[in-house]
Order: structure tokens, then C-alpha cells, then sequence
């Protein structure tokens, strides 16, 4: 039954080719259809496609992790497609192959099926990226993340030669270690570009401030979600904790350089693409000390950090001008950008504290010495857009449809309820921190008790 | 500065796949591993007995040509993925031209291109249509059929300039990706797995065999013979 959830958005995306403007109206079903489904499923389930066992066909491996990723990311895709004025004509479509491939990214348990479905994931995105005639931005994009689908398949390759399998499991179980520094480089470079990783990142500025509320809302929150988790679930699971000491130091890289540069930006729309580098950065080091409270802490910030940047970058490409004619949407907008910096009573003060408190129980020092620097800077150019935004000399206005409004402000409200309650989302990054460290249950629930 | 860089980089990836060659196995001492082997012998669920052409019965899998068992049976999923990757890149070449009108020269085509096609034509849509029929026998299959197809539909587009199939190809290409998850949800629904081969496999080597193989094999022909035509005929446009 898990197949479905592949195969019914990917079903309604073949069958509205013909009818490409229809398609905005069936997408909101669509992903309650998913959801309805994902709670009717049971955990730990594995379902092996075609029939054929693991290790020699494709599974798809409903854990805890997989489940609750699948619930954030298809919440995420429900959000955007009830607001589908951002969606330009046709392109729902492409958010419908974009659900079917990050859900089949999440579910999968077979290494060549997840390049498959990243190969998928970045064809869809490279279209998404040229919207508002954004060609340079998209032919980057489209450019660096070939070459990274390129080292992801190598990666692949070279862990079938090491393994005779392609199954995560197997690989994971028997992969000969000499091969493991290969693969594991060649698949950190294919994932580095689109988990947004400094050197292989130059794409996102460009891409995220092409105008288009639709890209970077959907990019920057609902693929790198799932693009984080497989990075979890192949650096944490199948490798056991190899390698991470590497991405640490490129996370910390990442973080810091990518929030100097957003400092320096004129435009709000390249400050916020640096900032969303920035805060894959920090997350990815805090997931790559290994211990359970830090990983814990490294996805309760990645939930935190995509709730901020819808609102964010949603507002800052529909609304044009001053906030004191949009007010409801400029509190939205601010509550979002305090909640990045981290101001207390908001969401992201809560998992900027639990990254601190597990990064000291680690014995890790280095880690806060870069968060609070960083933060510094965060707070200083949030602060100038927030002023710049509330009072500038622009009069233009144009009217902001009253669902944008409404739905920043729900979400608005929801980071104020996180940071005062944050039961919900640390139950959510509870339960996937605990899907990807059980190691010896993963292998068991896909191999069948070997 | 910055072709310092490029060259430092380049020169530490060569490094690093220079080094990579050590570990690999030496060329033509492979040993088979053991899924390999499963997927040559056909016995996944069965015992690894040696499979013999035209004799074999009732196999897990019928397909005499092993890479299409492995395409289109043991690792299905994958090729459902691959179907997407070429749907998506047509949906985007059609998206990201729309608006541009046709090109037209204002004057017949060629008199030896427009007679040769009606010679032409039918050859190759029929040898389009050999490929992928016998996917499962023979090298070939959907892709390299439908691929086929779409070179007489793009001789069709340069001999005549008021063809326009784009219409039309959006809906075969619609019905035929749609038939292939319906296919998937069939076999969900008789065997409980998605994508699972419920039709007898037949002897191995017969034109009537292995299941829903061949029939995966003239939809995925079909659907790619469409997005190829799509793609040709938005790309037909003036910039």
C-alpha cells in the first residue's frame, strides 16, 4: 500500500498533461488524499516492489523516520497548494511529480531507486527554478546539479562493486570497507548541492531571488527537508556515523561564510536565499555530532527554519513597497525573521538552545563559538530589512490576496506556539532522530531477522 | 585566483579517481555477485537452476533477454522513475517554449525529402514497433522503440509544414503513462504488491511470454515515442 503514495500523484500528474490548467484545482486533494493515506499505514512496514525481496528488488521502508518526514513534507506541499495564486499556469503539475519523487525519495530503500528519484526531484526543480523567466539561474542550477547527479550514480556504482547489492540495508551490513571513503565522498558531493552545502551552493542565490514566490517556498522548505533526511538516513544509518567529522567542518564552513555574505546582499530576496545556505550549514553540523539529543536538535531547527522561510519568502516576493499598508503580512514577516535570529518566546530561540545544549554535553566548543558569532550577523541584517521594510518611502501597493495573509499568519502564529509550547514539533523530531539511530532495527525490519 | 581553484579541484579529483581504480576488481575477473546471479539464473524465490532457452517453463520471470528482466520485472520501480525523468524534461521543454509560434519557411520542403518519407515512413514506424514488441526477446525495447518512432514523426514535421501532431501526442503520452501505474495498481490489487507480474510467464523465448513485460514494454514505446514527438514539435518554433 505504501506504493500509493508514489504512484497516485504521479497517476494524477500523467493524466492532466493534456489538461495543464485544470491541475491546480486537484492538487490540494491530492495531497489530503496522501496524508489521509500516510495515517492508514503502519510503521515498520516494509513492501517490496514487483514482489521481489530485499536485497535483490527495490523496498520502500516505512520507519518512524520515513513517516514522519512524509508527513512534513506532504503538510509543506498542502500549504503551498492552498495558495495557488504563487503557481504559475501549468506548473502544478510539477508540484505533483515534485510529491510523487520527494515522497519516493523518503520511502526508498535502494540506492540506485533514490538517485532515480533525486534525477526526478532536480528535473522538476530546474523547471520550477525557471519561473519568471529566470533562464541564467536555472541553466546554473541545472549545470551544477547534473554533475552532482553524475557523483551521486558513481557513488552508487561503487557501493554495488563493494556490496553486489544496492539495497541500503545490504550495503550497510557488507560493504567492503576499503570502498567506504569513495562512496561516501561521491555521494556527499551529490547530495552537497542540493542540501545546499558552500561550495557546491553558488546555485541558490540566484535560483531563490528569481521573483517567484513558488521557488524558493518549495525549494528552500520542502526538498531540503527531504534532502536532509536522506542525508541522515545514508550518513547516520548505512554508515553508522562514518564521514561526519568531514561534514562538520564543511557545515561549519557553510554557516559562516554564507551568513557574511548575507549581510552584504542589497536585495532581500539574495539575503534570504544566503540565510536559507546558512541554516542548512548549521543543521548539517549539528546532525553530524552523532549523538541522539544533537541530531534531535539539528531537524527540530530544519522544521523551525522551513515554517520561518515560508512566510518569509512568500512576503518578500509578493509584497511590494511598505509594510504599513500590509500590516497583518509585515507582522507575519517579522515574527518569521525574529524567530530566525532567535529571539526568546520565538520558535527558533528553543532549537538554537538545544543545539547549544547538546553541542556542549558533547564536549563540542567550536559549534556555539560559530552559532553565536553567526547569529550576531543574522540579527544585525534581519534587523536593518525589518527597519528598511517598515519604514521606507515607497508608496506603491498592490493589493495581497487575503489567503497568502491568512496562511503567513496561521504559520505566524504557529512559531509563537512552538516557542512557548515546542512539544509538537520535538515529538516530530523525536521520532525521526530515533528512526535513523537505530541502526540494528533498520537492517532487521528490510533483511528479515539476518 | 579563481582558475587556480578550478585547476586544484580538477586535479584533486583526478587524484581521487586515479586512486579509486585500485580498489575496483581487475577488468574481466568479476566474480557475479549474488544478485547478479539471481537475476541471470532467474531464481530470486527459486533454487539457482541454470535457465535453458525454449525449454524453461513457468519462470519467475519469462523475459529471454536479461536485461529487460531486469529492467522491466526485478527493478520496475526504477524504470516508472526513468519514465518520469524523460515526462518531466518534455513537460519543461514545453513549458518553458510555450508561446512561440511555429516556424515556417514559406516554401515546399525538398521534392526527395517529401517523396522519400511516404517511402520511408511506414519502414520505420514498423521497425519502431519490431524493437519494442520484442523488447523481451531481442536488444531493444520501449526506449530505443519509441526513440525510433520519433524519428518518422520528426521526418513527418520537416516534409509537410502544416503537420501538427502536438495535440494528439500529449494525449497518447497522458494514457500511456497512466496505463503503466494502472498496470502497477492491478497487480496491488490481484497479487497485493504494486508492479507485480500476474500474467503467466510462458516458456522462455516465445513472442507470447513473460507476463506484463511486453506490455510494459509497448506502453513505455508508446509514451516515449509521444514525449519525443511533443519535445520536436516544441522545439519546431520560432525563438
Amino acid at each position: 500500500m505504501t506504493a500509493l503514495l508514489i504512484a497516485i500523484p504521479l497517476l494524477t500528474a500523467f493524466l492532466f498533461v493534456p489538461f495543464k490548467e485544470k491541475a491546480k484545482f486537484i492538487l490540494p486533494i491530492i495531497v489530503l488524499i496522501n496524508i489521509v493515506l500516510l495515517f492508514n499505514l503502519s510503521i515498520n512496514s516494509v513492501e517490496a516492489m514487483g514482489g521481489w525481496k530485499a536485497p535483490f528488488g527495490i523496498v520502500l521502508v516505512l520507519d518512524s523516520a520515513s513517516f514522519y518526514t512524509l508527513l512534513v513534507v506532504n503538510i509543506i506541499f498542502l500549504i503551498i497548494s492552498l495558495i495557488p495564486q504563487i503557481t504559475e499556469n501549468g506548473f502544478s503539475i510539477l508540484l505533483l511529480i515534485l510529491l510523487a519523487s520527494t515522497n519516493g525519495l523518503i520511502l526508498t530503500g535502494d540506492i540506485f531507486n533514490s538517485f532515480v528519484f533525486l534525477e526526478i526531484t532536480a528535473a522538476a526543480a530546474y523547471i520550477i527554478a525557471s519561473l519568471k523567466k529566470n533562464y541564467y539561474g536555472a541553466y546554473k542550477y541545472l549545470i551544477v546539479g547534473s554533475i552532482a547527479g553524475g557523483f551521486y550514480l558513481l557513488g552508487a556504482i561503487y557501493s554495488y562493486v563493494g556490496t553486489g547489492s544496492l539495497n541500503f540495508a545490504d550495503i550497510s551490513l557488507n560493504l567492503n570497507s576499503s570502498f567506504l571513503p569513495f562512496v561516501s565522498l561521491m555521494l556527499f558531493i551529490g547530495l552537497a548541492v542540493e542540501t545546499k552545502i558552500l561550495p557546491l551552493a553558488g546555485w541558490v542565490p540566484d535560483v531563490y531571488a528569481s521573483g517567484s514566490p513558488l521557488t524558493p517556498a518549495i525549494l528552500g522548505t520542502g526538498v531540503t527537508f527531504t534532502m536532509m533526511y536522506l542525508l541522515g538516513r545514508i550518513f547516520i544509518t548505512i554508515f553508522n556515523g562514518y564521514f561526519l567529522d568531514v561534514l562538520y567542518i564543511f557545515g561549519l564552513l557553510t554557516l559562516i561564510l554564507a551568513e557574511i555574505a548575507a549581510f552584504r546582499q542589497e536585495k532581500l530576496l539574495k539575503a534570504l536565499a544566503f540565510s536559507s545556505i546558512a541554516q542548512a550549514g548549521l543543521v548539517l553540523s549539528t546532525i553530524s555530532l552523532n549523538t541522539y539529543d544533537a541530531i534531535k536538535a539539528g531537524y527540530f531547527h530544519l522544521l523551525n527554519d522551513a515554517t520561518a522561510k515560508i512566510i518569509l519568502f512568500v512576503i518578500a516576493a509578493t509584497v511590494v513597497g511598505n509594510f504599513m499598508k500590509n500590516k497583518t503580512a509585515g507582522i507575519s514577516f517579522s515574527i518569521a525573521s525574529f524567530s530566525l535570529i532567535g529571539f526568546p518566546i520565538f520558535a527558533g530561540f528553543r532549537s538554537k538552545l538545544l543545539i547549544l545544549q547538546s553541542s556542549f554535553e558533547k564536549g563540542d566548543y567550536l559549534l556555539p563559538t560559530v552559532l553565536l558569532f553567526s547569529t550576531i550577523i543574522e540579527a544585525a541584517y534581519l534587523l536593518k530589512w525589518n527597519v528598511r521594510l517598515w519604514h521606507n518611502e515607497n508608496e506603491e501597493t498592490k493589493q495581497i490576496p487575503w489567503n497568502i495573509v491568512l496562511i503567513t499568519l496561521i504559520l505566524a502564529l504557529l512559531i509563537i506556539f512552538i516557542g512557548i509550547f515546542p512539544d509538537l514539533y520535538l515529538k516530530v523530531s523525536e521520532n525521526i532522530t530515533d528512526g535513523l539511530m537505530n541502526y540494528k532495527a533498520y537492517v532487521t525490519t528490510v533483511l528479515g531477522g539476518m | 585566483m579563481r582558475r587556480v581553484f578550478a585547476l586544484l579541484i580538477s586535479l584533486g579529483l583526478i587524484l581521487f579517481f586515479v586512486n579509486s581504480l585500485s580498489i575496483l576488481p581487475e577488468y574481466g575477473n568479476v566474480e557475479l555477485s549474488k544478485v547478479s546471479n539471481a537475476y541471470i539464473n532467474k531464481s530470486v524465490n527459486g533454487n539457482n537452476e541454470k535457465v535453458k532457452f525454449g525449454e524453461s517453463k513457468d519462470l519467475e520471470d519469462g523475459a529471454a533477454n536479461v536485461v529487460t528482466s531486469i529492467v522491466v520485472d526485478y527493478r520496475s520501480f526504477d524504470t516508472l522513475g526513468e519514465v518520469t525523468v524523460l515526462f518531466t524534461s518534455a513537460l519543461g521543454v514545453g513549458l518553458i517554449l510555450h508561446g512561440f509560434k511555429r516556424k515556417t519557411y514559406g516554401r515546399l520542403p525538398n521534392f526527395i525529402l517529401r517523396v522519400s518519407v511516404g517511402i520511408l515512413l511506414p519502414l520505420i514506424l514498423l521497425f519502431g514497433v519490431y524493437v519494442f514488441v520484442h523488447g523481451h526477446l531481442t536488444p531493444g525495447g520501449g526506449f530505443p522503440g519509441g526513440t525510433i518512432i520519433a524519428a518518422g514523426i520528426l521526418l513527418l514535421y520537416l516534409s509537410n509544414e502544416e503537420f501538427d501532431l502536438s495535440k494528439t501526442s500529449k494525449f497518447v503520452e497522458s494514457y500511456a503513462g497512466s496505463l503503466y501505474i494502472v498496470v502497477g495498481l492491478v497487480g496491488l490489487a490481484i497479487g497485493g504488491v504494486f508492479l507485480i507480474n500476474f500474467l503467466p510467464t510462458g516458456v522462455v523465448g516465445d513472442l507470447f511470454s513473460a507476463g506484463i513485460v511486453p506490455i510494459v514494454y509497448i506502453l513505455i514505446g508508446f509514451k516515449v515515442g509521444a514525449e519525443l514527438s511533443g519535445v520536436i514539435a516544441d522545439l519546431y518554433r520560432e525563438g
